[in-house]
């Protein structure tokens, strides 16, 4: 989900040992290894930033706070970062990855040759991941060295990959979902019956995410009883005008996302209906069946109330980033979904939401609003 | 308001440039040291990767995404044709369609920000010959209006109120992360719509970062940047504290940084470039025998500018020959390593007047201490 993003991340960014230990990126580094093989290529160089570095992250638990980064992992499973950004701060680096050699990402111009010679020299292809979210000057960088039309593009592979969530990722999501869960339903309660008071619960629940060790908040909510949505921008929030407003979150920590969203304020009858299509179409998500078949349940019971514009896209891949599903994509059962229903009718809105994991006895539900 | 001055010079620049139709772009992510070429030609900060089309002598389109951001959109541009789009490149390819047909001359700006996969889509898209709009876009955002003077001035302001109450609510004993999480949402609560915050401690520091987890003591030297954004114009505060009763060479070495950050003032000129500020900060640090320190590691510039709407004049360092010009906006901090100390921040943020550049705080940087350590 697109949220404003900051200046920088400035949420807190560790590398937990314990929670994510050196053997867990080592695995994950053997299956990109694997993948690479199956692709003859001997070496992969990784792009990513501030607001794209799901690929990064997962073989180093380094993000971007600003700016971009580059890894290269050869065929021995040897990582290496370009980070760009003063040589100044490379030193603080350096806790919160396993990658050997942080090197400012300049440095890239006189290593990348000599890399891409020993890739070469042992006859295995290039490849290359996270090209999407490059900058043209970070590629004009780039370009000097390669050749863009020899590079072999790994981004499908390595979605797959990342997609059947490891069951340390999994864990990573449910503390996240737990801490949603937590801040949404304190801040109805903290709202009540009023709503006026939005704007100041909703900079308090993202005070409350980043002491609890997020590392990156994101909030939306409504001042015109759900009609739209707004981000927590000073200048363009009017004063609550309705009974009713609504709430989204979404929360970042050791590098998993999750989100979700509810409706505030007294219940009316469409909170039911939502309710119901939330029930729908978690009864549906196993795997095998269809993000389609999910849209077709929540549209059987959602009783002519219109869809909300902010969940045409209902369903959403959660991991290392938030990846809005098309509608032919498929299930799967080592995966973990968000799932946001918006309903309209007779200018009333109401919302819901949940995250679950799809399993052949039924989804197993991580947060349910 | 400025957007509507930005749009206007805009258009009189593109008349001047021979551009017909100026595509402006930009991403959801709002960087304070570049120009926002969305922002500038429109006063709406987006959500995501954007396009504003400009037309010198005709209408005006902003093609937004997502599609529930349109009524912010609408409620924020002074572009009032705004669409809600779902492929952004296939929507400027529609609204320039009669432009390329007719052999109108295409201007583009912000393009080198966009991500790789949509800037090839765009490329292809634009006829030979395009014209790169990147400057005339800056200047707009450069433009001294009232009210982006009253931003800055605003920005200063909530970065002096953050850091107060930084003073106040530390304490030995805090992780940073807890300390930068209150000030941050406080911040937040003042006005600002974005704040570019750095925070480290350290006995003797070598650099500055954002908060991480170490807990704050007794004898750290705690160095901040705040740098909040009020309508999209950023502006910074670098200050150094420390927590208890500071050292003698803490103290010398900090007056002797605002020595050097008063010669950057004084050589700040309008008309003079950039790099004599630089320069004569410099000389300061050779006097006292710091000529190595002047590079990296040991420091990164001598300042910069603000951005989110005009960068200029770009970062202060001893290649940058750009003229200093009355309006511009920026920061003049000699933040550096010292080798008794470690890693400090001083400096100011400052505007450019008449008779030079004139500092924006209420209160003079200093080395300040922190309220609780001291109980």
């Amino acid at each position: 989900m697109s949220v404003l993003h900051p200046v920088i991340v400035s949420g807190e960014h560790i590398w937990d040992r314990g929670r994510l230990p050196i053997d867990e990126f080592r695995a994950r580094a053997s299956d990109v290894i694997e993948l690479m093989r199956g692709n003859q290529i001997g070496g992969l160089i990784i792009h990513g930033n501030a607001q794209q570095s799901d690929l990064i992250t997962y073989l180093s638990n380094y993000i971007p706070r600003m700016r971009w980064a580059v890894a290269l992992l050869d065929m021995t499973g040897a990582l290496h970062l370009y980070v760009a950004g003063p040589t100044r701060d490379l030193h603080f680096l350096e806790p919160l990855t396993h990658a050997a050699g942080i090197k400012s990402f300049e440095t890239l111009a006189t290593d990348l040759p000599q890399w891409l010679a020993t890739v070469q020299a042992s006859g295995f292809g290039v490849g290359l991941a996270g090209y999407g979210s490059m900058r043209p000057d970070v590629k004009a960088a780039l370009g000097r060295h390669v050749s863009w039309a020899a590079l072999q593009q790994l981004d499908g592979g390595f979605d797959s990959l990342m997609a059947r969530k490891r069951p340390r990722e999994v864990r990573a999501l449910a503390r996240c979902c737990g801490q949603i869960q937590s801040e949404l339903t304190d801040l109805k309660s903290r709202c009540g019956a009023d709503v006026r008071g939005i704007p100041t619960a909703i900079l308090e629940t993202e005070r409350r995410c980043l002491t609890s060790g997020g590392y990156h908040v994101s909030t939306l909510f409504s001042v015109d009883g759900g009609a739209t949505l707004v981000p927590l921008v000073p200048s363009g929030i009017g004063t609550p005008s309705a009974s009713r407003s609504a709430a989204y979150l979404a929360f970042r920590s050791q590098g998993y996302w999750a989100e979700g969203m509810t409706s505030i304020g007294p219940s009316l009858a469409l909170d039911e209906t939502v309710v119901e299509c939330l029930d729908a179409a978690l009864a549906i998500m196993t795997p095998g069946n269809s993000v389609k078949a999910i849209y077709e349940a929540i549209d059987e019971v959602r009783a002519g109330a219109d869809w909300h514009p902010f969940t045409v896209d209902p369903v959403s891949q959660l991991g290392l980033s938030i990846r809005p599903c098309g509608i032919g994509d498929i299930l799967l059962s080592d995966s973990i979904y968000s799932l946001k229903v918006g309903l309209a009718k007779d200018s009333v809105y109401s919302f819901g939401s949940a995250v679950a994991k799809p399993g052949l006895d039924g989804a197993q539900v991580m947060l349910r609003l | 308001m400025s957007a509507d001055q930005r749009l206007q010079y805009l258009k009189s620049a593109m008349r001047r440039s021979g551009v017909d139709t100026l595509i402006a772009l930009a991403t959801g992510y709002h960087n304070f040291l570049d120009v926002n070429a969305v922002l500038v030609a429109t006063g709406y900060k987006s959500i995501s990767d954007v396009a504003a089309v400009l037309r010198s002598d005709g209408d005006d389109t902003l093609l937004i995404q997502p599609l529930w951001d349109f009524e912010r959109a609408v409620g924020s541009s002074v572009v009032t044709d705004v669409r809600p789009v779902r492929d952004l490149c296939e929507a400027v390819a529609r609204a320039i369609h009669e432009d390329v047909a007719a052999g109108k001359k295409i201007g583009i700006a912000g393009l080198h920000r966009m991500p790789a996969m949509l800037a090839d889509r765009l490329l292809r898209l634009l006829p030979a010959g395009h014209i790169d709009c990147n400057d005339i876009v800056s200047r707009a955002g450069g433009l001294k209006t009232q009210e982006r003077l009253a931003a800055a001035g605003r920005a200063v302001q909530i970065a002096e109120q953050g850091y107060e109450h930084l003073l106040r609510i530390a304490s030995p004993g805090m992780k940073e992360s807890e300390l930068a999480a209150q000030v941050y949402t406080y911040i937040k609560g003042l006005g600002a719509d974005d704040n570019f915050m750095l925070l480290t401690s350290s006995q003797h520091g070598h650099g500055i970062t954002t908060a991480s987890e170490r807990i704050i003591d007794e004898g750290d030297v705690v160095v901040i940047e705040i740098t909040p954004s009020v309508a999209g114009q950023f502006m910074q505060l670098p200050r150094t504290a420390y927590v208890g009763d500071p050292p003698e060479t803490l103290r010398k070495d900090v007056a002797f940084l605002l020595d050097v950050f008063h010669a950057g003032l004084d050589a700040a000129r309008c008309g003079s470039p950039v790099s004599r500020i630089a320069e004569e900060m410099d000389k300061v640090m050779a006097r006292r025998g710091y000529a190595d320190y002047c590079r990296p590691p040991y420091m990164r510039v001598r300042g910069h500018g603000m951005g989110n709407v005009s960068n200029a004049p770009g970062d202060i360092t001893v290649n940058n020959h750009t003229i200093l010009e009355e309006g511009m906006v920026f920061v003049i901090h000699p933040e550096q390593y010292l080798p008794d100390s470690g890693y400090l921040l001083i400096g100011e943020p400052v505007i450019m007047d008449a008779d030079g550049a004139t500092v924006l705080t209420s209160r003079p940087c200093m080395l300040d201490l922190f309220a609780r350590s001291m109980e």
